[in-house]
């Protein structure tokens, strides 16, 4: 079609049926198992599994780091074992952490190293350093030696080298990793900002607040192989409730108002227990949508129980993670 | 980032190029910089050098004299010098493992054997610049004034020096980066080249197997033709033996880092990550 | 220890002190013939001693404060430097059996056994620089542990050994310098195994070694005790917690 980019048509991000094995004392290690999946230029998404399930050695094998057994992975087009070149042109992983970086350069000179090694021209290095530096909030360290960072500036430095050749394609591992709540808030901020320049990123990341905040989509992987894809409102909504809600009424714990919440529509579960001092009970209700009508619902259910306090809690991607890993095995 | 217009208003995403003048000079500063700030510098670059000057020429400052006191120096010059290369020039692939930055060369789109190049390139021509510094300053201490009869070959004799000192510690810290023992190996092979490479120790001094040996090594080519820059006439074969041998080391070093480069991706075995 | 398997590191530690020490020889010879060479041997095979006590000794405070076991250490009973003394025993041993182990080899190869056998009942004078060289290796790392200048101060001090304590440079040259040299390790040690090759009384030169191990052992305690204070009362410094 006329003005279409024919590149919107090409995945930023294509794997078919990738399997990487690894030799150890003993036998062989499959740690990724015909994976397939592909993602569409712009689309931010987060590759979650526990320790092991191969988020790493997928993000190694998109960064150029790892060759695989068998399959394909292309960027852009590009395969990464065929086109490595091309692929690296387009693709940055940033890894974070203490190391990584040159502790005896300045910022400002780790990132100029940087840069040349993406390519980047010497005329457009000087500029586009100051740039990120500023970008990334770390101007006034710039001429300072990397080993004085703290462990946020590292991190923010790390973003910077990942972002000094513009890439398309964003790899990003555990980017919150070590960070105080502001510097987290911050470094997800300037990384939500990069979504609306079109660059595809793929986040592997413990924290799932970088993936609530972040993501739009969620692919969990579990010994190797993925076992799900899907959106993250999906997700979120994968461990069965939407919200729990905690009441505490006072005096004991009768079975028929557990029973009673138990009964009310919009109610997955319930259950209740003394609190620690014996004069109130605690009652938890799991429930499928929160909403007036549940509220009004659960008022009536309580009956002439007095109603001492109430926290309503929307069910997080931590439940859901827990939930999905339990049923992965 | 976008590309050139291919005409139907549709574009193409177009990677970035590398170039390998921009990699070897960029990375050989960047190396000048690290070394710069980092203590064994002065340990390899001054200590050394200046202590086995003092071994070399105090026992028998008396009868030294003339093209004598030059090839000595020529001798502390190039035996400290490869000390120096084995942690300045040696040690740089396995610093760069062990902390963490390696990975950044070999996923760069400029060719990781141009920036590896160019760090021990930068870190060797800095090695001769110190190790001379420091011999300057101890032979004016100690009285001592080489004759140089032809200053250009000097000159030439020092930059040949640098470029196999390049040549020879790509090529062992190539070696050596796939080993666990590195550390080990590495400070095991500084001295063994003093003991055979005809610089502080003449060729004369070993028994004539060894001395098929010590041809081997660029350094005994070197120290033959800037010996001969004192006194003349230039023995221009040893700078063509010198060329033959780094030339040697070159090829192989080069084809060992793309092995070795090749290999870890394939099989994992090195923490790049 | 763990990290890099002992054997190859053994291995390849003892090449190389043997091959300095056939360096060290040859370098004599270079100087002074035959005559120089036996001079040069007898220091050689006494420097050969200084890889161990005066270079890898430095692990042992080192190894604490990268693990982050020193505050376990300074709230135990003792002075950590107690302990350090202590752990550094078997390396003191290591340089003392490494100098003999270099002595032999070089020796064959240079037919210079006689001389080793003739330095045989100076064996006190080995183990006295043994423990004078593990001394000032333990002081010269204090300062320098946590910062990048770990290897720069005992290389220093190896350099200062080398060219000042008459192992292979004939001291009396210069007032000052040999100064610097009697203060040293290995100084006396050196000059009382040649005295004794020469048929002379060695006992004097065996207390003025014991007396700079002495020297530098007192220096070192109240190094590490300066250093130890000041981690408790400001938290800062290589050994605060």
């Amino acid at each position: 079609m006329q003005g279409e980019n024919p590149d919107q048509a090409i995945p930023a991000i294509e794997v078919v049926d990738l399997t990487r094995d690894f030799t150890v004392a003993g036998g062989t290690v499959r740690a990724l198992d015909h994976v397939s999946f592909s993602v569409p230029a712009g689309q931010c998404v987060a590759v979650l599994g526990v320790n092991g399930a191969g988020k790493t050695t997928l993000a190694k094998i998109l960064s150029t780091l790892l060759l695989p057994t068998s399959g394909r992975a292309l960027v852009h087009g590009h395969d990464v074992v065929a086109r490595t070149a091309e692929a690296r042109g387009l693709v940055s992983v940033v890894l974070g952490g203490d190391r990584g970086l040159y502790s005896m350069l300045t910022g400002a000179e780790n990132l100029a190293y940087c840069g040349m090694l993406a390519g980047v021209r010497r005329q457009e290095r000087r500029s586009r350093v100051r740039a990120l530096l500023r970008e990334v909030g770390l101007s006034e360290a710039a001429d300072r030696r990397v080993e004085t960072y703290s462990k946020g500036m590292k991190q923010r430095l790390h973003i910077a080298a990942g972002l000094i050749a513009e890439p398309r394609v964003l790899l990003l591992d555990e980017p919150t990793v070590g960070l105080d709540p502001n510097e987290a808030a911050r470094l997800r901020e300037q990384i939500a900002a990069l979504r609306v320049d079109g660059v595809t990123i793929l986040l592997t990341s413990h924290y799932l607040v970088d993936v609530e905040r972040l993501a739009e989509r969620v692919l969990m992987v579990s010994a190797g192989r993925l076992t799900h894809d899907m959106g993250v409102r999906e997700f979120a909504e994968s461990v069965g409730y939407a919200a729990t809600v905690r009441m505490t009424v006072a005096g004991d714990l009768p079975t028929s108002l557990v029973d009673a919440v138990s009964a009310v529509p919009g109610v997955k579960a319930a259950s209740g227990e003394p609190s620690p001092d014996g004069r109130e009970t605690v009652l938890t209700a799991l429930v499928e949508r929160w909403d007036p009508f549940v509220l009004t619902a659960l008022g009536a259910a309580l009956g002439r129980a007095e109603l001492v306090d109430m926290t309503v809690r929307e069910a997080s991607l931590d439940e859901a993670f827990a939930a999905m890993s339990e049923v992965t095995g | 980032m976008s590309g050139p217009d291919l005409g139907d208003g549709a574009q193409r995403l177009v990677p970035r190029r590398p170039s390998a003048p921009d990699a070897v000079v960029a990375s050989a500063a960047m190396q000048v910089r690290q070394n710069l700030v980092h203590p064994m510098t002065f340990a390899a670059g001054v200590l050394n050098p200046l202590m086995f000057l003092a071994i070399v020429v105090v026992p028998r400052e008396e009868r030294l004299a003339g093209a004598d006191v030059t090839a000595v120096l020529s001798g502390v010059t190039l035996a400290t010098f490869w000390a120096a290369c084995v942690w300045g020039g040696v040690g740089i692939l396995r610093r760069e493992r062990w902390s963490g930055t390696f990975y950044r060369s070999v996923t760069a789109v400029q060719d990781a054997r141009w920036v590896l190049l160019g760090k021990v390139a930068g870190a060797t021509a800095l090695n001769l610049v110190v190790v001379l510094a420091s011999l300057a300053a101890g032979s004016l201490v100690l009285g001592l004034r080489p004759e140089v009869e032809h200053p250009a070959a000097l000159l030439l004799g020092f930059a040949a020096t640098v470029v196999s000192g390049t040549a020879a510690a790509q090529l062992v810290g190539s070696l050596l980066v796939v080993t666990r023992y590195g550390v080990a190996l590495s400070n095991a092979i500084s001295t063994p080249v003093m003991l055979l490479g005809g610089t502080i120790l003449p060729l004369t001094f070993l028994v004539p197997p060894a001395r098929w040996l010590s041809r081997t090594i660029s350094l005994s080519w070197l120290q033959d033709f800037l010996a001969s820059a004192a006194t003349g006439p230039v023995a221009w074969w040893a700078l063509g033996g010198a060329a033959v041998t780094t030339t040697v080391y070159a090829v192989l070093g080069w084809r060992l880092l793309t092995t070795m480069v090749d290999r870890a991706r394939r099989e994992a075995t090195l923490d790049l990550f | 220890m763990r990290e890099n398997p002992w054997r190859p590191v053994v291995v390849t530690s003892q090449f190389r002190i043997v091959a300095e020490c056939l360096l060290f020889t040859l370098l004599g010879v270079v100087a002074g013939g035959r005559a120089g060479g036996d001079y040069s041997f007898v220091g050689a095979v006494f420097l050969a001693s200084t890889y161990y006590t005066v270079s890898m000794i430095s692990d042992v405070p080192m190894r604490d404060r990268m693990e982050g076991t020193y505050p376990q250490l300074s709230r135990a009973g003792r002075p950590p430097y107690l302990t350090f003394v202590v752990r550094s025993l078997p390396v003191v041993g290591a340089g003392a059996v490494a100098a003999v182990v270099a002595g032999v080899v070089v020796g064959a190869v240079t037919g210079r056994l006689d001389i080793l056998v003739a330095m045989a009942p100076g064996v006190p004078l080995l183990v006295a620089a043994c423990v004078s060289g593990g001394a000032v290796g333990l002081f010269v790392i204090a300062p320098a542990i946590g910062t990048r200048y770990d290897a720069l101060t005992y290389n220093t001090m190896t350099a200062l050994i080398v060219v000042f304590s008459g192992a292979l440079i004939p001291t009396g040259r210069h007032g000052v310098l040999d100064a610097l040299g009697g203060v040293l390790p290995l100084h006396h040690a050196i000059a009382g195994s040649r005295a004794a090759m020469d048929g002379q009384p060695w006992g004097a030169y065996l207390l003025a070694e014991m007396a700079v191990a002495a020297g530098w052992a007192l220096v070192a305690a109240f190094t590490y005790h300066a250093m130890d204070r000041r981690g408790r009362t400001t938290g800062r410094g290589a050994f605060s917690s």
